[in-house]
């Protein structure tokens, strides 16, 4: 067991050094100068060799390279070319809606997903089964962002149930909570559509396997059978998804802040391509790539705690 | 005293979609008793067997009667009903070992679902305690109970399976093939463990199996099937010795083919193995080294043009990956094959590749599913530079000469039976005209009556062509019938090798001697409960 | 053979927004590259047969002239994706347990790592936002997907006899992956890439939507969408019609995707996850 896990810790630490490399000569190298690029054409040449000068450039590529993923690794994530402040409390203060949004619709995704592909493998064939697979073609099909419209325009607008947009804030957790939930259902659901349809076919797929027909000879009913033997195993290709969803859920957040207004990371990257603040985009985009690199690494110790033929 | 009947079949009719499975089916098994239920595939024995526990797949149905202890008739019973039988009154055991246990679960708890399912255990500590009890009695006192099913063997694994069925001291087992998928030393010690059970809990065991030395050696009774009827039955010595129906008869003749008239032989010899070891390499485990694996070693062997050699072990002693390198496809780390005067290893040119082919043991596996016949057939001719039109009537030879006929090159695999595809792959093998064709179990999977005529076709092409051939099997019949000179192999390592009817009668090393006492074999009486 | 009632259904709609797409590269009713502020915000009518939007520009227009974006970005990417990632995962199966595969596989992994959005993100903040790099974004993301797909259907194929018996014959592995491999896996293929289609387009119009994708005057239904955004409150329709398009040609990808891997091979739906 412990080698599997310093394995795909090692394996964790090397994607994230490529990673890392790649989003450094990708902003950093290839443009040519990030100076002048980030002051735009106008800018005069001494302007540019004192920007130069300010943002460290002036070493070579690996002193560079080194010296950022040094500062990373110590929580220094550099200065902000437009705000002058650090990006670190910049970025601290964006995760503080973007993380808890994207957790919530990975819980609330979950939690409409199992018992919904339960019920849809238990029942194959029959109505519940097909009612289940309709909807969530429909819910695969609808764009997470056009969805969160429809459900602005409904809660919003009609019912008025909710405020159209804006963060409240952590001060008051419910407040925070409720300004999130609209953005995080509309995330969820086409997540739920995608995990129920994802764990109805793993469900019947484990379903034909022969334990099950042992399971069945010892006296299991099938309801029996389903939950104790099938799901378990079923368990192992869900995770793979699970893992790959919080990688889309990220991405999704991000763009569904935009609907709402909320300040998060969408927001402080998409400033900062318009902005020209490569510092910025640099350093979210590595945090972005960070998160699913770990989550992979979560996922796999998923997959040993699940399975145990990986236990070697 | 007439032992009581645990099951009865009467008239038991097996549909789907209409058509018959099984008709008319009427059998008692009753305690203390073996009964064998013996046909070919498709005869509808294991649908009988899914019949009685309820289990029948989709769209099939039965009628008829079967009763339980002489009152309960199980067909038609709703599944909530059944399931308290199952597991409790009926256990059952299937082909399978490596895929019949939960690979997520300890075998323990596996055990122990039967005795806390039915509630006869008062509480889970107790049922595993139990659990313990009746692995030790099927012979897994050393494994410990949190183990998981892929740190055990086959053999071990059909154990756990055995032991989770009689938990909790059924009146009826019933055992769909279950030897089937093993070596023939772990068959012998299941079938033993079989034996004993009855003999000790009273219990009525039904044998489902297309073996009938399997039969001999185990059944009290037995059962005829073809085409799902039941065409013979009776006390087994009977029956075996004095067959009446016509099937029957057909059956033992093809289940018992003599033993080859050897001459001693002439030819010079093609093919020499010299000292050849097969060594994997360590892998890489993480962060550790496993150790090199030697999975042939120091293999020495001579074949003569139209020798056959057979090579028989258990599973896992080598003799595939001995025939891997002898056909070229993978390298000896130590010693050479030599055939007729060039060396063989992965980069021989071509021109001595055609010297060599392979059929295989799955008829099912054997050929691309989207070629047609004659492709396929014609594929080891793509590297010799033999023009199209001689190709064409290459094939066409190939398929006479196999009993097929020239317009079956243009239809598909999949529209032909076992028998006739393990043909088409005899007839690829012999495109190139080749001087040696290694058979790697190529009737094992073949029904009795077929594998009688394949091995006759075998044995026929063996004379017209001039051929030599490697025989790789487990079964010792098959061996005896086909083999100039047999070559035993345990864990790598030749043990014993001479002439057939030499090693047959007189086998020196020990582990041959075990293979020969422990394979069941059809003139034998059954053995009074022998204990593994 | 039955043909499936999805693949029926499915094909239909693809088909149908196909045939505007297509339609549009000839002829549109109204020019939706000038602006016609006079003409903004009507409803319905004759002339425009699903009104204006707040520019002026005919809705119906800019709905065929978005269907034509969205589907070139959707197949370009996956003319990228299959075209490279096809014979990387052939490639990774032939070398399975040896050095290569464990190369293609750890670089799969890699770009997995990287959302289609944070690649596109990172590719417009140094170059500028375009379709072009759009298609590069979505189709670098799809090589890992076409690569895995097709390794996991052609490992099990590795293992089966008649592989076994060319290579005997002598046969090459390049050979072997293009004759007997290959053609075996295709349909695994083709069911993928109806899927990617479909995740193509749903990402062109994530990107359109936050100004990453085809720039103005080329409409895309996503920037239609974040246009109309403003306008929610009092034209909803703006908003609600490029959206349905989205999720009209979606469906109907993924039923024709569904009804084809069921009606080329039933067993498929297990080998694919």
């Amino acid at each position: 067991m412990l080698s599997y896990f310093l394995n795909r810790a090692l394996a964790m630490i090397l994607s994230l050094a490529v990673a890392s490399v790649v989003i450094f000569c990708l902003i950093e190298v290839i443009p040519g100068d990030p100076a002048s690029f980030m002051l735009g054409l106008n800018a005069t040449d001494e302007a540019v060799a004192n920007l130069r000068a300010e943002l460290g450039l002036d070493g070579g590529l690996l002193p560079r390279y080194l010296a950022w993923v040094g500062g990373m690794v110590q929580g220094d994530f550099g200065l902000s070319y437009t705000y002058r402040v650090p990006v670190a409390d910049l970025i601290q203060d964006r995760l503080a809606v973007s993380l808890p949004l994207a957790i919530y619709a990975l819980i609330l995704s979950t939690a409409l997903a199992i018992p919904v592909g339960v019920l849809a493998a238990a029942k194959r064939g029959a109505w519940p089964d097909l009612r289940v697979m309709a909807a969530a073609q429909i819910g695969i099909a609808i764009p997470n962002f056009w969805f969160a419209m429809l459900l602005v325009l409904l809660f919003a607008i009609q019912l008025q149930w909710v405020s159209a947009g804006g963060f409240a804030g952590w001060d008051s957790f419910g407040a925070g909570l409720a300004s999130l939930t609209l953005p995080a259902f509309a995330l969820a659901l086409p997540q739920a559509a995608i995990l129920a349809r994802v764990l109805r076919s793993a469900l019947l797929e484990t379903l034909e396997q022969d334990y099950i027909r042992t399971a069945r000879a010892k006296g299991l009913s099938r309801r029996q059978t389903l939950w104790r033997h099938a799901l378990r195993n079923a368990g192992i290709p869900v995770m793979t998804i699970l893992g790959l969803q919080f990688s889309f859920l990220l991405a999704g957040a991000i763009i569904i802040e935009n609907v709402f207004f909320l300040p998060g990371l969408g927001r402080l990257i998409f400033q900062g391509i318009t902005q020209r603040d490569l510092i910025v985009v640099e350093s979210v985009t590595m945090l972005l790539v960070f998160a699913v690199i770990l989550v992979t690494f979560l996922v796999d110790l998923a997959y040993a705690a699940l399975d145990p033929r990986l236990r070697r | 005293m007439t032992a009581s009947p645990r099951l009865e079949l009467k008239n038991l009719e097996i549909t789907h979609d209409g058509g018959a499975l099984v008709s008319d089916l009427s059998l008692t098994l009753a305690a203390h008793r073996i009964t064998a239920l013996v046909g070919e595939s498709g005869s509808g024995k294991s649908m009988t067997a899914l019949a009685i526990v309820g289990l029948l797949p989709q769209g099939c149905s039965a009628q008829g009667s079967v009763l339980l202890n002489g009152t309960d008739s199980l067909l038609g019973l709703s599944d909530r009903k059944m399931c308290q039988l199952r597991g409790r009154r009926i256990g059952m055991i299937f082909q399978e070992p490596m895929t019949a246990l939960n690979p997520v679960m300890q075998i323990g708890a596996q055990v122990a679902e039967t005795l806390m399912v039915h509630r006869i255990t008062p509480n889970r500590r107790a049922a595993m305690a139990q659990a313990r009890t009746v692995l030790d009695r099927v012979g897994l006192a050393q494994i410990a109970l949190d183990r998981y099913p892929h740190e055990l063997s086959g053999g071990q694994r059909q154990r756990v399976a055995i032991a989770a069925a009689i938990a909790a001291a059924p009146d009826v087992l019933i055992a769909d093939e279950a030897t089937t998928a093993l070596d023939v030393t772990t068959q012998q010690g299941i079938l033993s463990l079989l034996k004993t059970l009855v003999a000790e809990d009273g219990m009525a065991l039904l044998l489902i199996t297309h073996d009938l030395a399997v039969v001999a050696s185990m059944a009290d009774e037995v059962a005829v099937m073809n085409q799902g009827r039941i065409v013979e039955k009776g006390e087994t010595k009977r029956l075996l010795s004095r067959p009446r129906d016509p099937y029957t008869k057909a059956l033992l003749s093809a289940a018992s083919p003599a033993p080859k008239e050897t001459e001693p032989l002439t030819g010079e010899t093609l093919l020499s193995v010299e000292g050849v070891s097969r060594i994997y390499p360590p892998k890489r485990l993480g962060l550790r080294k496993s150790e090199p694996f030697v999975a042939v070693r120091d293999a020495n062997l001579t074949l003569r043009r139209g020798e056959c050699l057979g090579i028989v072990g258990g599973s896992g002693c080598g003799k595939s990956t001995l025939a891997r390198a002898i056909l070229g496809l993978e390298a000896a780390q130590l010693g050479k094959i030599v055939l007729d005067g060039t060396e063989v290893h992965p980069n021989m040119p071509l021109e001595n590749r055609r010297r060599l082919s392979i059929v295989f043991q799955d008829p099912y596996g054997s050929f691309d599913p989207r070629w047609r016949v004659g492709r396929v057939i014609a594929e080891p001719l793509d590297l010799q530079n033999v023009p199209s039109n001689e190709v064409t009537s290459r094939v066409a030879t190939a398929l006479e000469q196999v009993g097929l006929s020239p317009q079956d090159a243009q239809k598909y695999p999949h529209q032909f039976s076992g028998g006739q595809r393990q043909r088409i792959a005899i007839a690829r093998a012999l495109i190139t005209r080749p001087d040696i064709v290694v058979l790697d179990e190529a009737v094992s999977a073949l029904d009795v009556s077929v594998r009688a005529r394949v091995l006759d076709l075998l044995k026929s092409l063996q004379q017209e062509l001039q051929l030599s051939y490697i025989f790789i099997t487990h079964d010792l019949t098959v061996v005896a019938h086909m083999a100039d000179t047999i070559a035993v192999m345990e864990n790598g390592v030749i043990v014993e090798q001479g002439p057939a009817p030499q090693i047959l009668s007189g086998p020196r090393h020990p582990y041959t001697q075990n293979l020969l006492n422990t394979a069941p074999r059809l003139d034998a009486a059954p053995k009074k409960g022998t204990v593994s | 053979m039955k043909v499936q009632r999805s693949l029926i259904i499915g094909g239909a709609i693809s088909l149908f927004f196909l045939a505007l797409a297509s339609l549009s590269l000839l002829w549109v009713p109204h020019e939706v590259t000038s602006l016609a502020i006079a003409n903004r915000l009507q409803g319905p009518s004759a002339t425009y047969l699903l009104g204006t939007d707040q520019f002026g520009r005919d809705v119906l227009s800019l709905l065929m002239v978005g269907a034509q974006t969205s589907i070139a970005v959707a197949v370009a990417a996956i003319g990228i994706g299959a075209g490279i990632g096809v014979p990387l995962g052939l490639l990774a199966a032939a070398q399975h347990g040896r050095f290569g595969d464990e190369l293609i596989m750890r670089g799969n992994d890699l770009i997995f790592a990287f959302p289609a959005l944070v690649i596109a993100i990172l590719i417009t903040a140094t170059y500028g936002p375009s379709a072009f790099n759009a298609i590069l974004a979505i189709g670098i993301f799809n090589i890992p997907v076409f690569a895995r797909v097709t390794r996991a259907g052609a490992l099990p194929l590795w293992t089966l006899d008649y592989i076994l018996a060319a290579r005997v014959a002598g046969k090459s592995k390049f050979r072997i992956s293009l004759e007997h491999i290959l053609p075996n896996i295709l349909n695994l293929i083709i069911v993928q890439a109806t899927i990617q289609f479909s995740l193509g387009i749903l990402a062109e119009a994530a990107l359109s939507y936050v100004g990453l994708g085809a720039q103005p005057p080329t409409p895309s239904w996503g920037r239609m969408l974040a246009e109309a955004q403003t306008m929610i409150y009092t034209h909803p329709m703006l908003a609600i019609l490029p959206g349905a398009c989205i999720m009209a040609l979606v469906l109907g990808l993924n039923l024709a995707g569904d009804g084809l891997r069921d009606h080329l091979d039933p067993r498929l739906e297990r080998a694919l996850k």
